[in-house]
């Protein structure tokens, strides 16, 4: 049987997403360990050091906190208390799946949405870090909860149309 | 109150719990009038805890190891070294189970990773099917007291305490947990006399140098953070970089293009623990504001009156905590609130930390969330209950091991005197 043209419309959607995170992940990690090694040969040979690398490598923390969330949000893998649906018949975990998801695309967009407050405070005062506006760096978090969002919504997407076609509901 | 009991519905219907927590901190400050971009602020203050960085890049590196031959060798190496004693295989796999979840981090990747190699070997070695499946379940998360695992930093990461003196302080007790489930599977299979192997250094010398690109690994690594010539953060930086270097350069057992993918997968998991950490750092805010610290204090002084019954009521609620939270989002949504009132009755925040970790070590193996029973079902293609019966006789044992460490303050603070 053919999958219906929307189902692999939201598969290529998912696999370009993956490869842009899985990129971004790669980016972010190996450059926090290449950086973070540079730094210790810097210190220890050299008796030199970059006076901004480590401002960096905290910010780098933070995304890929961000990215990494994000990541684990697409694979399903957000830590979470799984005893009770195990045991419900599966229309049921289906209609709890769409709540689920549906309360945690509302959490994510109320934060990312009180987050551009943070964003709009800090472009008026002219904050800076690294000779660059802050909020470039601050975007982060509205910008990783408001993808998380998205991400939950397409989860969420999947739910409802599974509960017609009855297709698999995990990517 | 509503709010509150349909945050927990949500939390336990599988909600995930950052958004759970990102929820009811939303809610506090919006109760309070507070903006709520609090959220995000403190969200973004991720960025102002220096020894998380170590998190990210000690997860990879325990990513990586268990997906080239570090495992068979370290196993080849315990079996070479202890294969001549009576129930020597079972001692063998503690240890090694045990120092590769301190590399890890106790996420259930030593299960997976080395359970595959030691379980057929017991059995092989004609230990019981039921001791077999508890051992390598039980051993999945032994190892979360020794340096450098990531709930020990974790913990010193939101308490505030010296990541040195915590990893000192994990030593007697991970060993003393590693002795007391020892010593029982030697007694438990003093049937089986014949030993596993006979001791043979040639043995041990082909063993070692197997594993000779490995070796350096504990011995610079935690001879660099025990003798403080390394910060944790470069350590990790090290480990990382060291174990690249050897995996994918030096003994190719992981082609380069596997790494993005290991790489991706460590991130879900670094992820996921510190957006639980960052919406935690709101939610905490929020409770310090609403005085929650100071009730709790209040409240906890009214009922309990010694150290002694504080240290009872406290393990009570870690264990029950433990069989329904996993212990990194416990972890960052506990500790802030229970520093205090341990403080007041005289408990050390590092003895804190070890009595904290050892006994949310147990909520691995008690149902109805215990992670290592899950991961080893699956593993081995065994019922749930059977696990959980075959692991119930370890449980106890540990359990036991964290009262004494519960109650003995000095077994964990005293290296970190000395």
């Amino acid at each position: 049987m053919a999958e219906p043209a929307y189902r692999s419309f939201l598969e290529r959607l998912d696999r370009i997403g993956r490869h842009v995170e899985t990129f971004i992940l790669v980016a972010l990690l190996g450059g926090m360990i290449f950086l973070a090694t540079a730094q210790i040969f810097l210190r220890n040979v050299l008796e030199t050091s970059w006076l901004w690398a480590d401002s960096v490598l905290d910010q780098m923390v933070l995304w890929i906190a961000m990215f990494g969330a994000l990541a684990a949000s697409r694979d399903g893998k957000q830590i979470n208390i799984d005893v009770i649906t195990r045991l419900l018949p599966s229309v049921l975990q289906r209609l709890v799946r769409i709540v689920l998801h549906l309360f945690t695309v509302a959490v994510c967009l109320i934060i990312a949405w009180h987050g551009l407050e943070l964003l709009s405070a800090s472009r008026e005062i002219g904050d800076e870090f690294l000779g660059l506006p802050a909020w470039y760096f601050q975007s982060v978090v509205p910008g990783g909860f408001a993808l998380i969002a998205y991400r939950y919504f397409v989860s969420m997407i999947r739910e409802v149309l599974g509960l017609f076609d009855g297709g698999a509901a995990q990517s | 109150m509503i709010a509150a009991l349909v945050l927990i519905l949500l939390a336990l219907l599988g909600a995930p719990l950052f958004a759970v927590i990102g929820a009811s901190a939303l809610n506090g400050f919006n109760q309070q009038g507070d903006p709520l971009s609090i959220v995000a602020i403190s969200v973004f203050g991720l960025t102002d805890l220096p020894l998380l960085m170590a998190i990210p890049m000690f997860t990879f590196a325990g990513y990586l190891l268990s997906e080239s031959g570090a495992p068979r060798r370290l196993v080849h190496l315990s079996e070479a070294l202890l294969g001549w004693m009576p129930g020597g295989l079972a001692m063998i796999s503690l240890v090694a189970c045990a120092l590769f979840t301190a590399f890890t981090g106790a996420s259930g990747v030593t299960i997976i990773a080395l359970g595959a190699l030691l379980y057929p070997a017991l059995k092989h070695a004609g230990y019981p099917d039921n001791f077999n499946l508890g051992l390598v379940t039980s051993s999945g998360s032994l190892g979360l007291l020794f340096a450098p695992s990531l709930p020990l930093i974790l913990y010193g990461v939101v308490a505030e305490v010296s990541i040195d003196q915590l990893f000192r302080a994990g030593l007697l007790p991970g060993i003393l947990m590693l002795a007391m489930l020892g010593g029982w599977s030697l007694w438990r299979n003093r049937s089986i006399r014949v030993p596993f192997d006979q001791f043979s250094a040639a043995e041990v010398g082909r063993a070692l140098w197997a594993a000779r690109w490995e070796l350096p690994l504990p011995i610079v690594v935690l001879g660099g953070i025990y003798s403080g010539f390394f910060a944790v953060s470069e350590a990790a930086a090290v480990t990382a970089f060291y174990v690249i270097f050897i995996d994918v350069i030096v003994l190719r057992e992981v082609p380069l293009r596997s790494l993005p993918r290991i790489m991706r997968e460590a991130m879900v998991l670094v992820g996921g623990i510190l957006i639980i950490l960052g919406v935690s750092l709101a939610s905490t805010n929020y409770m310090i504001f609403a005085g929650v610290p100071d009730k709790l204090l209040a409240l906890t002084q009214t009922h309990v009156d010694s150290q002694t019954t504080f240290l009872i009521s406290l393990l009570l609620f870690l264990l029950a905590l433990g069989a329904i939270l996993d212990i990194f989002s416990a972890l960052v949504l506990v500790v802030p609130l229970i520093l205090p009132v341990a403080a007041s009755f005289g408990v050390d925040p590092v003895h804190l930390g070890i009595v904290f970790l050892s006994a949310m070590q147990l909520g691995y193996l008690t149902p109805p969330v215990g992670l290592n029973l899950f991961i080893a079902s699956f593993r081995f293609e065994r019922s749930i209950t059977s696990v959980y019966l075959a692991t119930l006789p370890f449980l106890l044992i540990l359990l036991v091991a964290v009262i004494i460490i519960t109650f003995w303050p000095s077994l964990s603070l005293f290296l970190v005197q000395g």
